[in-house]
């Protein structure tokens, strides 16, 4: 009887237990999509992840992934991350954060995989989810949601395979926003934004964006004058979008070519540094004349550029000649209302506009030659900070853009195709040559310490419950104090 | 009744498949490779090389390969014959107009009515490389880095494949091992052999293992002295801790290290690793119908020498060899001396034919004259060690070949090694005059594999056709494994590119990138601005980089990686000469005494060396690459960095 009631106490105790358990999990902080909340790189409630970390130091857990680049994700104690299992077959896995314990794994067969540029990576859309499902890009098969907690394929929607006329291949990767997830691709073929419903899959709304060329930006959400619009940076142009119509609300004409990086958001405003190759004359072009022109004729044949492309080539081949000669290769595949060139800018622009905003929403626009053209800034303690090859970083402040410092390194060279990311007072700089530095947010760059992971990395990291998670190209970790 | 149905419909499914099934295996070609009963190991490998091939180039077709008779009737199939008339008698019995050839002449006859070919040569080697001509003419390219299949399969057909040839040069060989971490003294065996195999494709036929004094792989006595010294690299080390970049590549080692003996724990366990790893090489290539030498030097011997060589001497730097007194008329004793280390390369290794000895490098011209004593001469030889005076310092004609003697063709320039580099014209015109002159034993030795692959194919075809020139097997190279005749061509101005920079270099400063000790804020950290010409070199690297690549986003298949590979090297370079040129400024400002601007210089070129291995360790794909980052790193980055530390504390 004693060793009964003895039973029953202790299993009550453990009923608690794990009830405690499972209500501080599911109450742990999220970082729910590339970069963390809105894509900002600021972690939204811890504030000491490890300062010192390594490969051996520090280390919670980590296991070998496989291939990827993409950003891990956490919800609800729940850590997602892609790989390629092998050279036609790609997966998400699910992870228990706190352990490292993989909770499940979904294959998905590719089939033929396009030609990519590295360090791009076939497994490299970063997913976005939420404590029940997980949605993520792949190039040959669409978009998927899976059930967060079992992996179960929910729904496939299948989208055209993007093309890329310098080959860099697929890198999008979706956000939620409300009961929709909504996914951003510009290729050079046929870009477009598309809101679909979380739970059947079903297109909300999907609009098309014309005039853009290949890029990378994620959208991010902007609440600004009573409203919050879906905005998303593309060649030439910011563009305002009302999330439940997918309508255009408003653009500001002020950005360059080709866009790699992710706009901030602080308050109602919209921050964006992007660096494209050229000086602002230098429209698509010089640049398709330079790299798919193969015989150097000074024109573009048909069999120069891959099937997929054929169809613009034959718009823009006026007098059809079977050569794209000057304007004409304009006309095939830059649009003449955006024909924007290359250059420097770091920019913010107040949000909650309407119609062309570009004279009345531009706070300030730099263009100093200190942007990355991949790595997006950080808007963090008043002021935005930049990163590019080299490790040259920069700060301006957000409320003027007066400089608050230029040309200082961090201390790593090499490149840097990860963004910072910020958690209490510390700020994380991710070198692709695996060393993360971290600096003491303030006035002055203040390095704090250089981590080498010893694997390249591309994907930014995460921060979730003061841990941070590092997916390196083959491995992923999660750094903590309580490793010690 | 229902189970009835069901089981009827499954046996009715059954057979359904079973007739797709063997429908599908009729619809393909039922090739049949048969090489002689009697056949050795080399005919039985060409002959499963064949069927590789075939099965590589053709879509739908069934191969057999086997020895003796033909399982069915030629009706039946295609049958092709590997072999020659003596060897297979498929080959007699089935009256094909076989030619006379010499035992290095190969033939790929064919009775298309009968559908029967016969693939061979005049020797078990000549048919293994009659084989791989046939998988030439069929596409597939042969690179020392390994294979380049055709873009797609095709439907089997041998027409018009028809050819008798010889080699205008009979002894083709190969140097390797060589010296520095950077070259082929750093790569393990498994390498070695997959570079051996891919020689064979190529049709070398000798094997020649450059070794140094320093080397472990020779232990003999003379005159009471033991050699004792053993080591690779000019007995240097490469840890790779700490701040070391480019470590990706190395796989988290803590130290570059010989693959031969890594494992092995004491000194006299890695001599005996390393001579078994000589030992396989060897193997390897006799497995292929090669002959194998060894060539050491005539002049330079393990240090422990000096005392029985009279008036050694050892230059600074050389710390691990000495050299006898009288280079150009060598004492008995260093004759004596090489005598005992040949005899001991005979006896330690039973596979090795021939050691031989540079006699005279030419400066006017692109080759060496290398002197040979055969293993079945060795025991009554003292070596004559004399200079080769036919190769005198400002003749530009090359000699007759004597007796036993090899011409060293460089194609490659030792103090350039870090750079892509080509001088194929020149390198041309030497072969033709050589051939002209009559040498048979033509070798050559790039220090590692890189761009040379593309020197490599030009000369072992052109070995057999010396009229051939390097812009004809350019093409031959890569409109044949890009199917894309204006990357092929395009590729072809960059490689006139890559040619300009390398004569730019060697005839302006040919140390300029030189690997070693002080190659970096020794060499150039001097107050002495860039010269004129160092411009037209960048550019024409430039241009080379863009061209490489332009071609490879423009194709696909095997050729792609190549050309990514290259791009990325010649990215490395124009890093590598950022590097040096932000040194030479930084000298200048800390002459001018603005050593905040050195400082600025030095932060630059501690970038641009950065880059450089990096951009090499995204790609490092042997141990030749893997060594020349680790050269890079102690010899360029960690100077580099102590000058800007030092500088940046004066400041």
């Amino acid at each position: 009887m004693s060793s009964e009631l003895h039973f029953r106490r202790s299993m009550a105790a453990i009923v608690l237990l794990a009830a405690f358990s499972f209500t501080n999990e599911s109450s742990c902080e999220d970082w729910p999509q590339f970069r963390g909340p809105n894509a900002s790189g600021i972690a939204s409630e811890s504030t000491k992840p490890p300062l010192h970390f390594s490969a051996e130091e520090n280390v919670k857990w980590s296991v070998e992934l496989g291939k990827g680049v993409a950003c891990p994700v956490i919800a609800d104690g729940r850590l997602f991350a892609t790989t390629m299992t092998k050279d036609d077959r790609f997966a998400v896995i699910g992870f228990d954060q706190t352990s490292g314990t993989e909770l499940w794994r979904t294959r998905f067969d590719t089939g033929k995989l396009p030609e990519i540029t590295p360090p791009n990576e076939h497994a490299s859309s970063t997913p976005a989810a939420d404590g029940n499902r997980v949605f993520v890009h792949f190039s040959t098969i669409g978009l998927i949601a899976l059930d967060a907690k079992t992996g179960d394929l929910l729904w496939k929607h299948p989208l055209p395979m993007p093309f890329y006329l310098m080959g860099w291949g697929a890198a999008n990767s979706p956000i939620l926003y409300g009961d929709t997830v909504v996914f951003n691709l510009d290729d050079d073929l046929g870009s477009y934004l598309i809101a679909l419903d979380q739970e059947t899959g079903d297109v909300r709304w999907r609009k098309e964006r014309p005039e853009m060329l290949g890029g990378y930006a994620v959208p991010v959400l902007c609440t600004a004058n009573g409203r919050t619009d879906i905005v998303v940076a593309g060649s030439g142009k910011l563009i305002g979008y009302d999330p439940l119509t997918g309508s255009n609300r408003w653009t500001c004409n002020s950005l360059l070519r080709t866009i790699m990086s992710t706009p901030v958001v602080d308050g109602d405003r919209i921050y964006l540094t992007s660096q494209s190759y050229g000086d602002t004359d230098r429209v698509l072009k010089f640049a398709l004349l330079q790299w798919r022109d193969t015989n150097q004729d000074g024109k573009l044949e048909k069999k120069e550029l891959e099937t997929a492309f054929h169809k613009k080539f034959d718009k823009g081949d006026a007098n059809g000649d079977g050569f794209l000669i000057d304007d004409e290769i304009d006309a095939a595949f830059q649009s003449p209302t955006n024909m924007v060139g290359g250059g420097n800018i770091s920019q913010a622009i107040l949000g909650g506009g309407s119609g062309d905003v570009t004279k009345s929403h531009m706070l300030w626009n730099l263009d100093h030659k200190t942007p990355s053209n991949i790595a997006s800034p950080l808007a963090f303690d008043g002021r935005l900070l930049m990163v590019k090859k080299g490790g040259i970083s920069a700060a301006f402040s957000l409320k003027d853009g007066e400089t608050v410092w230029t040309k200082e390194r961090v201390g790593n060279y090499g490149n840097y195709y990860a963004s910072p990311i910020a958690a209490g007072e510390y700020i994380y700089v991710p070198g692709e040559n695996g060393n993360i530095v971290v600096l003491k947010a303030g006035p002055e760059i203040d390095v704090i310490s250089k981590n080498d992971i010893g694997d390249s990395l591309i994907a930014t990291p995460a921060i979730a419950n003061n841990r941070l998670y590092v997916r390196t190209l083959h491995h992923l970790y999660c750094f903590s104090e309580e490793a010690k | 009744m229902t189970n009835s149905i069901v089981h009827r419909m499954f046996c009715q499914i059954l057979v359904l498949i079973t007739v797709l099934a063997v429908g599908t295996v009729d619809a393909a070609e039922l090739i049949q490779i048969i090489h002689g009963p009697e056949a050795g190991s080399i005919e039985k490998l060409a002959a499963s090389e064949l069927a590789d091939i075939v099965n590589r180039v053709f879509d739908d077709v069934e191969v057999r390969s086997g020895g003796g008779a033909p399982e069915r009737q030629p009706e039946a199939g295609t049958i092709i014959f590997v072999g020659n008339p003596d060897t297979n008698l498929g080959i007699a019995r089935n009256k094909f107009d076989w030619p006379k050839v010499s035992d290095q002449g190969i033939a790929i006859v064919s009775n298309g009515k009968q559908k029967l070919h016969a693939v061979g040569g005049g020797s078990p080697a000549a048919t293994l490389w009659a084989v791989y001509e046939l998988g030439h003419r069929l596409g597939i390219r042969y690179l020392l880095r390994g294979d380049i299949d055709p873009l797609s399969k095709r439907a089997f057909d041998l027409s018009g494949i028809e050819t008798t040839i010889e080699p205008q040069v009979r002894q083709r060989g190969w140097e390797t091992l060589g010296a520095g971490a950077h070259s082929f003294e750093s790569w393990g065996l498994a390498d070695h052999q997959r570079v051996i195999r891919q020689l064979a494709k190529m049709k070398f036929n000798h094997l020649i293992l450059k070794i140094e004094p320093w080397h472990p792989f020779l232990n003999f006595e003379f005159e009471g002295v033991m050699k004792t010294t053993g080591t690779f690299w000019h007995g240097r080390t490469y840890p790779l801790t700490g701040d070391v970049v480019g470590r990706k590549a190395f796989g988290g080692a803590n130290v570059f290290s010989h693959p031969s003996s890594a494992d092995a724990p004491s000194l006299v366990n890695q001599k005996a690793a390393q001579q078994r790893f000589l030992t396989s090489l060897i193997d390897s290539a006799k497995s292929l119908g090669m002959t194998v030498s060894v060539q050491t030097r005539r002049s330079r011997f393990a240090p422990e020498f000096a005392k029985v060589l009279k008036g050694s001497s050892s230059k600074p730097g050389q710390l691990l060899s000495v050299s006898p007194a009288n280079l150009k008329k060598p004492e008995r004793e260093a004759q004596l001396l090489f005598a005992a280390e040949m005899n001991s390369c005979f006896k330690t290794y039973p596979g090795v034919d021939q050691v031989s000895w540079l006699k005279a490098r030419s400066t006017t011209r692109r080759f060496g004259v290398v002197a040979a004593v055969k293993r079945e001469a060795a025991e009554n030889t003292i070596p004559n060690l004399e200079r080769d005076r036919t190769v005198g310092e400002k003749q530009t004609e090359i000699p007759a070949p004597a007796e036993d003697s090899r011409l060293s063709l460089a194609i490659h320039s030792p103090t350039l090694d870090m750079l892509p580099q080509t001088h194929s014209q020149e390198v041309q015109r030497t072969l033709q005059d050589a051939v002209k002159a009559g040498w048979t034993s033509v070798s050559i030795g790039p220090s590692t594999v890189n761009e040379f692959s593309q020197d490599v194919h030009h000369v072992s075809r052109a070995m057999w056709d010396v009229s051939l020139s390097p812009a004809e097997s350019h093409k031959d190279l890569w409109a044949t494994t890009t199917g894309n005749a204006s990357a092929s061509d395009r590729l072809w101005i960059g490689r006139q590119q890559l040619e300009k920079a390398s004569t730019l270099i060697l005839e302006n400063d040919p140390d300029l990138v030189e690997l070693g000790p002080g190659m970096l804020m020794e060499r150039h950290y001097i107050a002495e601005p860039i010269p004129e010409w160092w411009q037209e070199a960048t550019d024409a690297y430039t241009q080379y980089m863009i061209e490489l690549y332009r071609a490879q986003g423009a194709v696909d298949g095997g050729a792609k990686p190549v050309l990514f590979y290259y791009a990325k090297r010649s990215e490395f370079v124009l890093e590598y000469l950022g590097a040096v040129k932000a040194v030479r400024e930084a000298a200048l400002a800390k002459k001018a005494g603005d050593n905040e601007m050195a400082i600025e210089h030095l932060e630059l070129a501690l970038e641009s060396t950065y880059n450089c291995i990096n951009t090499l360790a995204d790609v490092a794909r042997n141990q030749g690459d893997r060594g020349l980052i680790a050269v890079l790193n102690a010899d360029a980055y960690r100077p580099l960095v102590a000058e800007l530390e030092r500088l940046s504390e004066e400041e």
